[in-house]
């Protein structure tokens, strides 16, 4: 099936070739998931999904068309070939600028996931028995009013050609187990919640016990009923890994991303330019194998490499997709990824995290006289400009050093920019594990994370 | 063709032994036109099928979904579902599926103009939205926009004797721009309008998006008060929405609505009436038969100002021991229709003539929670009023307010609706919003 896959592929684009097609690119993904979601014992969803479909994109004179389908024949993708060329000539015929892609080199590679137990070879009834034993666990606590336990798979191959001699084939897996949890008294609910997410098959649940993470997570949430709210305003605070990861892909990252700077962001021409704390280096990473956002190959066939966007402080570069990094003169980097098959590619984050630096993690908190230590995210807003607001999961008063008092709805908010230029104290406890889904229009599965560092953030009682 | 398949999958259940099966058959068509950085950039078109099954064995239930339709991967996809709910763990609650009952007569579901529409004709559309917006203001460019055209067919389908197919156009498109003046980037303006006719206003949507990011050039911080906060229809809508959460049936049995006991009790100003209507013409979430089969309706949520009515599916109505009201998201849960605001007694203008001092937001950033009320975040696209008279754009203005406490805050209502994306609501005025500028 597979080889057929491929040749498929390829006479479509000989074809697009014959009509006169100068650029095309196909990508075909079959994929497998599973999803298990377990609410106060019982189920709330189990389904299993099978899809199969291809894109179908070109360039010609200077504009793209896209096309796609979900039956794989020579003849479904001849026709999404012509549809696609039928769309792009409808915009080519009054384009005031040509639309253009920067060089990439033609790869041939079939990359696999580095996966130990391939998750379709474990029994739906463990998965199953995994989800209810998590659900039963958090609800021990009788504090615990609510939970959702989530279980999740994909098992895909993608495929990947272009007019260019390019042939890709990716075979990947992601695993997820989600644990939301409330707790409630007196009226104040406390919510916590936490995530096995990774490009990795069932052994992702022998590298972190979901058990242990489940009583974990209720524990927190009833620790916090009997925390307080704090008084909001500017104040240092030590971040953890996953609140940092937030910050820098959510109020940062998208700010460098070569489509919305061509749009105007915060950091548009400012290559050069000082914008974090000399102390602050900010990667884009394809890697490392098992985070969530594991990018061997972009879906334009790019082979995914470090973007290193700020290092010690300075600006350095954007993250690109072919077509943004022929605009704006640079290099394409690996960042062209869409939700699937039936969308085009954009420029996304992979997996952005901040360099670690030299401090002891216990050392900045020792060595902070008063501030906040503020652990992990929950949902929260940026804009453009670097503007963010993020609730906060656990949060600790910190006075001459020790960890005095915990506090609940907690927010953060502030510019990016000023939170990044405020940093004093960088941990070399680098933890790239914030994963999550992505949201720019599409969903794609991200990864982050940095080492605790210090800094000064505006902290909000919001949340009561 | 679809008939077909779904008797095939309806007598495959029957073999295999199971009390319930539910199949959801849906194809699709859609143009979508995308705009970026004052360009139309892309044309894509997709097509889409989905076969989902749902059996139950037991109280246990298990579903399964492919892409592929044929005859030999729909009975593998019922197989599939099958075992998937033989592993299950049963549901304690599940009472079955509802047994079909008349469907209404819902008009304006399906426009052929819609259908007679070519990629080229969406092109145009786009390009138009576009030129009409950078030529407003040379100072205006436009960040992203799309207009996206869709033709979908449902069929659906239970071991009840229920068979009923539908077909619905759509058409949506949005603008968002900013405006650029000597080193300032204004704040990003939206317009955006969606409807199953062929009657959006393009042009108007361009004109919005520039004049909204014009208006917001030369923003000034304000200090902190206490006032009134005026909603634009856009963040009416999204305040209303989010207060759908709260008389959603399932948060009303999992008991995160803070208004699940508050039936017959007065939780708003007399002047407000809300409605899930369903069945609404033309309306965008409008239907004549929801996901498990069930009529849509039109549920009285609000009547001035007191709570009348929840919305449920049959799964949630059945454990509470109410009727279902045609709100089936899925077999287990539920999502609100169209949410219709009754309209006001007010003009615009008189709603801003009675403000002493307050801002005018037409975009918000943040948390409007239902379990809560929270309402928390950053008024974008804002305006400082003061005696009845917008002064000036404001920025990085925060607001924080109840939206239970909202509710009966309200002093304004705007005789004006308009439609949002399966909302139609007015401008709304309400008092007592703590606002904190920098």
């Amino acid at each position: 099936m597979e080889e057929s896959y491929i040749d498929l592929l390829h006479r479509a684009t000989e074809y697009a070739h014959s009509l006169g097609v100068k650029y095309i690119d196909i990508r075909l993904e079959d994929r497998f998931s599973t999803n298990v979601s377990i609410r106060k014992k019982y189920s709330e969803e189990a389904l299993t999904t099978h899809t199969v479909g291809a894109g179908v994109r070109v360039l010609y004179d200077g504009a793209w068309g896209f096309s796609s389908v979900e039956v794989i024949s020579s003849e479904s993708l001849i026709s999404a070939v012509k549809d696609a060329l039928g769309m792009a000539r409808s915009i080519s015929l009054s384009k005031k600028k040509a639309s253009h892609i920067a060089s990439s080199e033609a790869y041939r590679e079939y990359v696999k996931a580095d996966v130990k137990k391939n998750p379709l070879d474990v029994s739906l009834e463990e998965k199953v028995r995994m989800a209810i034993e998590v659900d039963k666990i958090v609800l021990e606590k009788e504090e615990i009013k609510d939970d959702r336990i989530r279980y999740s798979e994909g098992v895909y191959k993608k495929f990947f050609v272009n007019s260019e001699g390019t042939e890709i084939v990716i075979e990947g897996t992601q695993i997820l187990l989600s644990i939301y949890v409330a707790a409630e008294r007196g009226g104040v609910i406390t919510p916590a919640y936490d995530r096995i997410s990774k490009t990795a098959g069932f052994e992702a649940f022998d590298m972190k016990d979901p058990f242990e993470l489940a009583r974990e997570v209720s524990a927190r949430a009833v620790r916090l009923l009997d925390a307080t709210v704090p008084k909001g305003g500017l104040a240092t605070a030590v971040l953890d890994h996953d609140l940092l990861g937030l910050i820098v892909h959510e109020a940062f990252g998208h700010t460098a991303e070569a489509d919305l700077v061509m749009s105007g962001t915060v950091l548009t021409g400012k290559i050069g330019q000082q914008v974090a704390s000399p102390l602050v280096t900010i990667i884009d990473s394809p890697g490392p194998s098992y985070a969530f956002g594991w990018v061997p190959y972009d879906d334009e066939g790019v082979k995914a490499r470090d973007v290193i966007i700020v290092e010690k402080g300075i600006l350095k570069e954007f993250m690109h997709t072919r077509e943004t990094a022929a605009e704006m003169g640079a290099s394409p980097t690996g960042n062209g990824r869409a939700q699937d098959y039936r969308h085009g590619p954009l420029v996304r984050m992979r997996n952005t995290y901040m360099a670690p630096g030299d401090w002891d993690p216990e050392e900045i908190i020792q060595e902070t006289r008063d501030g906040f230590y503020l652990k992990g995210g929950l949902h929260g807003q940026a804009d453009s400009n670097g503007e963010f607001m993020f609730a906060v999961q656990e949060a600790w008063k910190i006075e001459n050093g020790k960890l005095v008092k915990p506090y609940r709805g907690v927010t953060v908010s502030g510019l990016a920019i000023d939170v990044l230029r405020s940093v004093d104290a960088v941990g070399k406890d680098l933890k790239i594990d914030s994963p999550g889904f992505c949201g720019k229009g599409q969903w794609v599965p991200v990864d982050g994370g940095g080492p605790h560092i210090r800094c000064k953030i505006i902290v909000g009682g919001g949340m009561r | 063709m679809s008939e077909q398949y779904i008797e095939k999958a309806l007598s495959k259940a029957a073999e295999l032994g199971v009390s319930d099966i539910h199949i959801a058959l849906t194809s699709s068509k859609s143009y979508r036109v995308e705009i970026e950085n004052d360009e139309v950039k892309r044309a894509n078109t997709v097509v889409s099928r989905r076969f989902v099954v749902t059996v139950v064995v037991d109280k246990k239930i298990g579903s399964a979904l492919t892409s592929l339709i044929d005859e030999k991967s729909i009975l593998s996809t019922v197989e599939k579902a099958y075992r998937l709910a033989r592993s299950s763990t049963p549901n304690k609650y599940w009472s079955g599926l509802p047994n079909p009952k008349p469907l209404p007569k819902v008009g304006g579901l399906f426009d052929n103009k819609i259908v007679n529409l070519e990629a080229g004709d969406i092109v145009n559309v786009a390009r138009g939205m576009l030129e009409t917006a950078l030529a407003y203001d040379e100072r205006v460019s436009v960040s992203d926009g799309v207009v996206e055209a869709s033709i979908r067919e449902v069929t659906i389908g239970n071991n009840r004797g229920f068979l009923g197919n539908e077909k619905y156009t759509s058409i949506s498109a949005y603008l968002s721009a900013v405006a650029k003046e000597k080193g300032e980037i204004g704040s990003y303006s939206f317009a955006g309008d969606a409807s199953r006719k062929y009657d959006i206003d393009f042009d108007e949507l361009g004109r919005k998006a520039a004049k909204l990011a014009i208006e917001s050039l030369g923003a000034r911080p304000i200090e902190r008060f206490t006032g009134t906060l005026i909603l634009d229809y856009d963040v009416a809508s999204s305040i209303f929405l989010a207060l759908s959460g709260a008389y959603n049936g399932e948060n009303i049995w999992k008991g995160s609505s803070p208004l699940r006991d508050k039936i017959g009790e007065e939780i708003a100003v007399t002047k407000l009436t809300i409605y899930d209507d369903g069945i609404l013409e033309g309306g965008l979430n409008s239907s004549r038969f929801d996901y498990e089969g069930s009529p849509r309706q039109r549920t009285t949520i609000i009547e001035n100002g007191v709570l009348k009515n929840f919305i449920f599916n049959t799964y949630v109505a059945r454990i509470l021991d109410k009727e279902p009201t045609g709100n089936a998201a899925n077999l287990l849960s539920v999502s609100p229709t169209n949410t219709v605001v009754g309209r006001g007694d007010m003009d615009e203008d008189e709603i801003f003539s009675e403000v002493k001092r307050g801002v005018y937001i037409r975009r918000f950033s943040g948390d409007i929670r239902f379990q809560d009320g929270v309402v928390s975040g950053v008024a974008k696209q804002a305006f400082y009023i003061e005696n009845g008279e917008k002064k000036y754009p404001v920025k990085e203005c925060m607001l924080s307010g109840n939206l239970y406490e909202m509710l009966k805050n309200i002093s304004g209502i705007s005789k004006k609706i308009e439609r949002r994306f399966g909302t139609y609501v007015p401008m709304v005025s309400v008092e007592n919003i703590a606002f904190v500028g920098k």
